[in-house]
């Protein structure tokens, strides 16, 4: 067996080249039978990945993630995202991922986005329309990864308003509640990159408990989306447990040999459904956010 | 949570059972009868409350209705009910034949196999306050083999949890006594605690009542998720005093041939009842008995 210190990488590297091997799948613009909205999504988060691998060494240089940022940059010049930019103040993030990230690889070209962005972000209503607190959250984080002027108030102040902040009775959460909590931590932790430091030690216990006992009942569940969330979350805490040693060594069970994790919905998928595009619509998540909790375990160069 | 908020609780539930014990001394015996007793009793003395008129009067019809029959109307009942209601039929002052008879074969059967101890510890005790066995005497079931179990149990089926509260109700003897130390005494109270919020969760009540009282017979009792269990119960409680939410169901439950008071609401209720007072209450446990002479 791998050395409990060793899975993590093991399973990003593995999920990446699923990712790598299915990209198509990732392009909003191609013709598909999975929803141009789920796409859209779908890129979004594979694009905020790349960003996150940028800051790993040992990521930044696999030739998958070379492949990946191509595909990226060839999609950006697509008129959608300058439209999505300009006129719906609610597509914003997944512009600004998108900005932050080709110029992180210095792929920036001549439609440079950044001072039409930092004007949409001054002269509209994208910093206060309303959204869910941790949706905010992911706004102010994303606005700070990519160096851009705001005036959302603080994580702290942010942080308040979640539904982690409140002490939730945790026989009620369902799995959207859970993933409040996950993506919570994941944006004022900055994917793991800054300590949690407006938090006093105990409430960084009173949240480490809550993340371990959850990430029990989803590894119970065998539901490795959540469970692989959690085990993020957990180093965005700063911390680890016994219980996320267990974890990884089932991620790693639980994944195929091509790097594919089964999402918690692949069950209800009939068998004359699971041809690709439904495999992926069923299991790109779960794999590429358990790429991202391997990102957040490896070691940082 | 306030143990006044439980105290209420448990006084609603009262009122539910009494009013239940009213039907069922119209009806002909069944475990129903026991576990109405049952719940009535928890809650008793759990509230510390003085006489009342629902358990005195179900244990008295109790007695009239086991007077004359054999085993045969008692042998499908469960072993540790059946001798619980003997206990509190007797506390409360009226004889009970069958059940005594019972009581001794069992308590025989236990002596005879001193091994069958450890799976029917329940019995044992009850049986040694009744003044029909002397145990337990030795030492409580050792759990050390389970360290490397603990994370196995993450994934158990409901066959295997009940197996663990067998295993964890003959180590604490009902929570009565102090659990000895073994390795990964934590990691199993973690798993425990895991499981509780699966079931409750998942809505199965009756699970999570029972992994409840086992969450705090392994301790500690001061965990926000066993303060969150006891909350998520008290909110399943209908103004009545029944716990669950079921009557969306009402029609499948009597499709089913099921008699939803008696067959749902009332085992769920004593369930709960007693999850909340020995969880909640100080000092309370069901299987702390004083010895009574038969």
């Amino acid at each position: 067996m791998l050395p409990a210190g060793l899975m993590p990488f093991a399973v990003a590297e593995k999920s990446i080249r699923w990712i790598h091997g299915n990209l198509s799948y990732f392009d909003p613009f191609a013709k598909s039978p999975i929803s141009e909205d789920l796409r859209h999504k779908a890129l979004a988060e594979l694009v905020l990945l790349c960003l996150l691998l940028k800051r790993h060494e040992n990521f930044r240089s696999l030739p998958e993630i070379r492949d990946v940022m191509a595909f990226v940059a060839d999609l950006n010049d697509n008129p959608f995202f300058e439209a999505s930019l300009c006129r719906w103040n609610d597509a914003l993030v997944p512009v600004l991922i998108l900005a932050a990230t080709l110029e992180a690889y210095g792929l920036t070209a001549e439609n440079d986005r950044r001072q039409m962005i930092q004007k949409v972000v001054r002269d509209s209503n994208v910093c206060i329309i309303e959204r869910i607190p941790y949706r905010q959250l992911e706004l102010r984080h994303i606005l700070d990864a990519g160096g851009f002027a705001h005036g959302l108030p603080s994580y702290r102040e942010l942080w308040s308003r979640t539904l982690v902040a409140h002490r939730p009775n945790l026989m009620f959460l369902s799995d959207n509640d859970v993933y409040s909590i996950t993506h919570a931590l994941f944006y004022v932790s900055d994917f793991s990159a800054h300590n949690v430091d407006f938090l006093t030690p105990q409430e960084i216990a009173y949240v480490h408990d809550v993340v371990t006992h959850l990430l029990g009942v989803y590894i119970r569940r065998k539901n490795w989306d959540l469970a692989a969330e959690l085990l993020a979350a957990e180093k965005c805490l700063g911390r680890i447990s016994r219980h996320s040693v267990m974890g990884w060594r089932l991620l790693l069970e639980a994944q195929h040999a091509d790097g594919r994790i089964d999402g918690p919905y692949l069950g209800q998928l009939a068998d004359d459904k699971r041809d690709a595009e439904h495999l992926f619509d069923a299991c790109y998540h779960t794999t590429l956010v358990s790429a991202l909790a391997g990102m957040v375990w490896s070691r940082r160069s | 949570m306030q143990d006044a908020d439980i105290g209420k609780s448990l006084s609603a539930a009262q009122t539910w059972l009494r009013g239940l014990s009213v039907v069922l001394r119209q009806r002909d015996f069944s475990e129903r009868s026991l576990q109405c007793l049952l719940g009535l009793w928890i809650s008793e003395r759990a509230l510390e409350s003085t006489r009342s008129d629902g358990l005195h009067g179900l244990a008295g019809v109790i007695s009239e209705q086991l007077a004359p029959l054999q085993e045969a109307a008692i042998s499908s009942c469960d072993s540790k009910l059946l001798l619980l209601a003997l206990y509190i039929v007797r506390k409360c002052g009226y004889p009970a034949y069958a059940l005594e008879n019972y009581g001794r074969k069992v308590a025989d059967a236990l002596r005879q196999d001193a091994a069958a101890h450890d799976d029917h510890v329940g019995e044992a005790i009850v049986l040694a306050r009744l003044g029909l066995s002397n145990y337990p005497c030795g030492n409580a079931v050792d759990l050390s083999d389970m360290r490397a179990a603990a994370h196995n149990l993450l994934h158990s089926d409901p066959e295997a949890i009940r197996s663990l509260y067998a295993r964890i109700c003959a180590a604490t003897h009902f929570g009565t006594q102090e659990c000895r130390w073994f390795p990964g005494r934590q990691q199993m109270a973690f798993v425990i605690r895991v499981l509780l919020i699966d079931a409750l969760n998942g809505y199965d009540m009756s699970t999570g009542a029972m992994l409840l009282r086992l969450a705090a017979y392994l301790g500690p009792t001061n965990e926000a998720v066993i303060r969150d269990a006891q909350s998520f119960l008290r909110l399943q409680q209908l103004s009545d005093g029944r716990f669950g939410q079921y009557d969306l169901h009402a029609e499948a439950l009597r499709d089913a041939g099921l008699d939803a008071r008696l067959d749902l609401y009332l085992p769920l209720t004593v369930s709960c009842v007693w999850a909340l007072a020995e969880t909640a209450m100080p000092g309370f446990r069901l299987f702390s008995l004083s010895p009574l002479e038969l």
